[in-house]
C-alpha cells in the first residue's frame, strides 16, 4: 500500500514536471506559444478540481434522478452562480471573451441527445476527460470514438441530407461559401439555418440596455437575471423535492417541536448546499478559475494583438493549420468537444479522409497539428490534471471496460458527439459558459440535457430490472 | 492535506499567477516575440488590427480585408468566430 502511494506520488511529479518542461520548450520555440501554454495550465487546474470534486453532469443527473442525492447538482449550480458574477465583472471591464450563440429549438434537441449520451457513457464531456485521468477506459472509449471520431465524421458526411429542408439548401447557397468547403449535411444546417438564428445576451437586449446603462447591465442582466435567479429557483426546487422532508423531520426531532418555519427552510437550504463541502468548494473554485481563464486569454489576445491563435500560427508560418478564415478553434474560455472533433479529424486525415472540405474545419476551426492546437491542449491538461490529483489521492486505477460497458461507452460517446455539434457546444460550452455569460440559450440546452439525462436514467433502470429478471429466471 | 498535493497546488497557483501577470502586460508583444524568435526568428509585433487582414466593416466571406488573408472577424457579415468556432459573434452568421 505504502509502496503504491510512493509510486503514485512519483507519477504525479513526473507528469507535472513533464508539463512544465513542455511549457518551457514552447516558450523557447516562440513566445507566441505562451498563448497555448495558458490553455495547458488552465486545463490542468480544471482537471484537478473536477477530479477532486467528482464534478460531472452525468453523475449529477444520475444521482438526482436515480438515487435522489442532489449533492453534485447543487455543486454545479453553486459554480454557475460564482462564475456568472466573475463573467459580469470581466464583461464590465471589457475583458471578456464570451459571445452568445444562436438561439433556437435546435439547442433544446441537441441538449436532449447529449443528455441521453452522457448518462449512457457514464460521464459528460468534461467528466469523461477527468475520468480518463483516473484510468477509466470506458470514458476513453466514449471520448475517443464518440467525441473525437464521431464528431469529425458527423460534420463531414451527407448522411443527414434527408433531414435538410430545401429552404436551408437555398439559404446556405446564398451565403457565397466556396463549394468545396460546403459539402456535408452539417454544412447546410449551419449556413442554412443556425447562422440565421438570433443571438441573445441579456445585457445586449434593448430593454436592459435602456434600463441599466453602464456596468449594471452585466451584473443585473447577465448575472442576476440569467444565472443567479434561475439557479436559486432550481436550488429551491431541488430542496423541496429531494431534501426538505428528511431535513425538517430530523430538525423537528432535534428541536423537540415542529420545524416548519422560514428559518427552518433556510437552514435546510444551507444544509443542502454545504452537505458536501468538497463539491461546493470545488464549485466555487471552478467558477473563479473559469473567470481567471477568460481574463488571461483576453489578456493574451491584447498582448499579442490578435483575436485568435490562428493569427499567431500564421505569423509563425504554420498556414496549413488554419482555416480559410485564418483561424483555429480558440474559444477563449473553458470549452470541450470541438477540439476533440479536431483531433478525430486529424486522425482521419492520416487515413486519407479529406476533412478540410467542410465549414466546421475548413472555414471556421481549422485543423492544426495536435501539438499546436490550443484547445486540444486544454483537454489534455484536464486529463493530466485529473491524473495527478487521482494519483496523489491514491484513486488512480486502470479500469478496462468489459461486456456491455463497451457498448454503453461507445453509444453514449457517439450520442454526446452528435448532441454537442448541432448546439455548438456541450455541457460546458453550451450550458455552463453560456448561462453564466448571460445567454439564455444555455438554459435551453440545459433543459434538453436534463431531460435527456432523465430519459437515460429511466432507460438504465428499465434495462437493469430486465436484466435482473432474466438472471433470476435462469437461476 | 498531504505534502505532495500541497506542492502540486502551489506549482499550479504560481504558474497561473505568472500567466495572469504576463497576460496583463500589454503592448510588449514586439519585445517578446523578438526576444524569443526561436525557429522563426521573431515575428515583430502583432498589430491590434490589420496586419493579417484587418476587420472589414461589413461584408461577408469574400469581402476583401484591408490587407490580405481572410481577415479578422468582420464587424458585420462574414463568418468565422474570433473565438468559439462558428461564425462571428460580432455580427455575421452568429456564434
Amino acid at each position: 500500500m505504502e509502496e503504491n502511494g510512493t509510486k503514485n506520488k512519483l507519477w504525479a511529479f513526473i507528469i507535472t514536471g513533464a508539463l512544465i518542461l513542455i511549457s518551457l520548450m514552447y516558450y523557447n520555440a516562440n513566445v507566441f506559444y505562451m498563448y497555448l501554454v495558458a490553455y495547458i495550465w488552465f486545463g490542468f487546474a480544471y482537471g484537478m478540481m473536477l477530479q477532486y470534486g467528482r464534478f460531472c453532469f452525468a453523475s449529477a443527473s444520475r444521482d438526482l434522478f436515480a438515487a435522489g442525492v442532489p449533492r453534485m447538482a447543487v455543486g454545479i449550480l453553486v459554480a454557475l452562480m460564482f462564475f456568472s458574477l466573475i463573467q459580469a465583472t470581466l464583461a464590465s471591464t471589457n475583458m471578456s471573451t464570451f459571445h452568445p450563440a444562436p438561439f433556437g429549438i435546435h439547442t433544446l434537441i441537441a441538449g436532449l441527445i447529449f443528455g441521453v449520451g452522457m448518462v449512457l457513457s457514464g460521464g459528460c464531456a468534461s467528466g469523461s476527460l477527468y475520468k480518463i485521468g483516473e484510468g477509466n477506459m470506458t470514458s476513453f472509449l466514449a471520448a475517443f470514438f464518440g467525441l473525437c471520431i464521431g464528431q469529425a465524421v458527423f460534420v463531414d458526411v451527407k448522411w443527414f441530407d434527408f433531414l435538410i429542408p430545401q429552404k436551408w439548401v437555398a439559404t446556405a447557397a446564398a451565403k457565397g461559401i466556396p463549394a468545396d468547403k460546403m459539402t456535408s449535411s452539417f454544412d447546410t444546417y449551419l449556413a442554412g439555418y443556425v447562422w440565421d438564428q438570433p443571438t441573445v445576451r441579456m445585457s445586449d437586449t434593448a430593454a436592459i440596455k435602456a434600463a441599466l446603462p453602464g456596468a449594471a447591465k452585466y451584473f443585473i442582466g447577465d448575472a442576476l437575471l440569467t444565472a443567479l435567479i434561475p439557479a436559486v429557483i432550481l436550488l429551491i426546487i431541488i430542496y423541496v423535492f429531494y431534501t426538505r422532508k428528511g431535513f425538517l423531520k430530523k430538525r423537528s426531532k432535534q428541536k423537540g417541536s415542529p420545524a416548519n418555519g422560514f428559518g427552518d427552510d433556510a437552514a435546510g437550504m444551507w444544509n443542502m448546499i454545504t452537505a458536501s463541502q468538497r463539491t461546493t468548494l470545488m464549485g466555487v473554485l471552478i467558477g473563479i478559475v473559469a473567470g481567471l481563464h477568460i481574463l488571461v486569454m483576453k489578456g493574451m489576445q491584447l498582448r499579442f494583438g490578435v483575436d485568435n491563435f490562428g493569427r499567431l500560427l500564421t505569423k509563425m508560418g504554420h498556414t496549413g493549420d488554419v482555416s480559410i478564415s485564418g483561424k483555429v478553434f480558440d474559444p477563449g474560455y473553458w470549452y470541450i468537444t470541438s477540439q476533440e472533433g479536431q483531433f478525430g479529424a486529424w486522425i482521419l486525415e492520416k487515413f486519407g479522409w479529406n476533412m478540410h472540405d467542410n465549414i466546421f474545419f475548413g472555414v471556421n476551426n481549422g485543423l492544426p497539428e495536435p501539438w499546436r492546437n490550443p484547445a486540444l491542449w486544454m483537454s489534455f491538461g484536464i486529463i493530466f490534471g485529473a491524473m495527478v490529483m487521482a494519483r496523489l489521492s491514491n484513486e488512480f486505477k486502470f479500469k478496462m471496460p468489459k461486456g456491455e460497458l463497451i457498448v454503453w461507452g461507445l453509444l453514449g460517446g457517439l450520442l454526446m458527439g452528435f448532441g454537442s455539434r448541432p448546439a455548438l457546444g456541450c455541457n460546458i460550452g453550451a450550458f455552463f459558459i453560456r448561462v453564466a455569460g448571460g445567454d439564455p440559450s444555455g438554459w435551453l440546452y440545459g433543459t434538453g440535457m436534463v431531460g435527456g439525462a432523465f430519459i437515460g436514467v429511466k432507460f438504465f433502470n428499465w434495462w437493469s430490472e430486465r436484466k435482473m429478471a432474466k438472471e433470476m429466471e435462469a437461476f | 492535506m498531504n505534502k505532495p498535493l500541497a506542492i502540486t497546488i502551489a506549482i499550479v497557483v504560481v504558474i497561473i499567477g505568472f500567466l495572469l501577470v504576463y497576460s496583463q502586460q500589454h503592448g510588449m508583444s514586439e519585445q517578446g516575440a523578438q526576444g524569443h524568435g526561436g525557429a522563426a526568428g521573431g515575428y515583430g509585433s502583432a498589430p491590434a488590427a490589420g496586419g493579417y487582414g484587418s476587420a472589414p466593416a461589413a461584408g461577408g466571406y469574400g469581402s476583401a480585408p484591408a490587407a490580405g488573408g481572410y481577415g479578422h472577424a468582420p464587424a458585420a457579415g462574414g463568418y468565422g468566430a474570433p473565438s468559439g468556432g462558428y461564425g462571428a459573434p460580432s455580427g455575421g452568421y452568429g456564434h
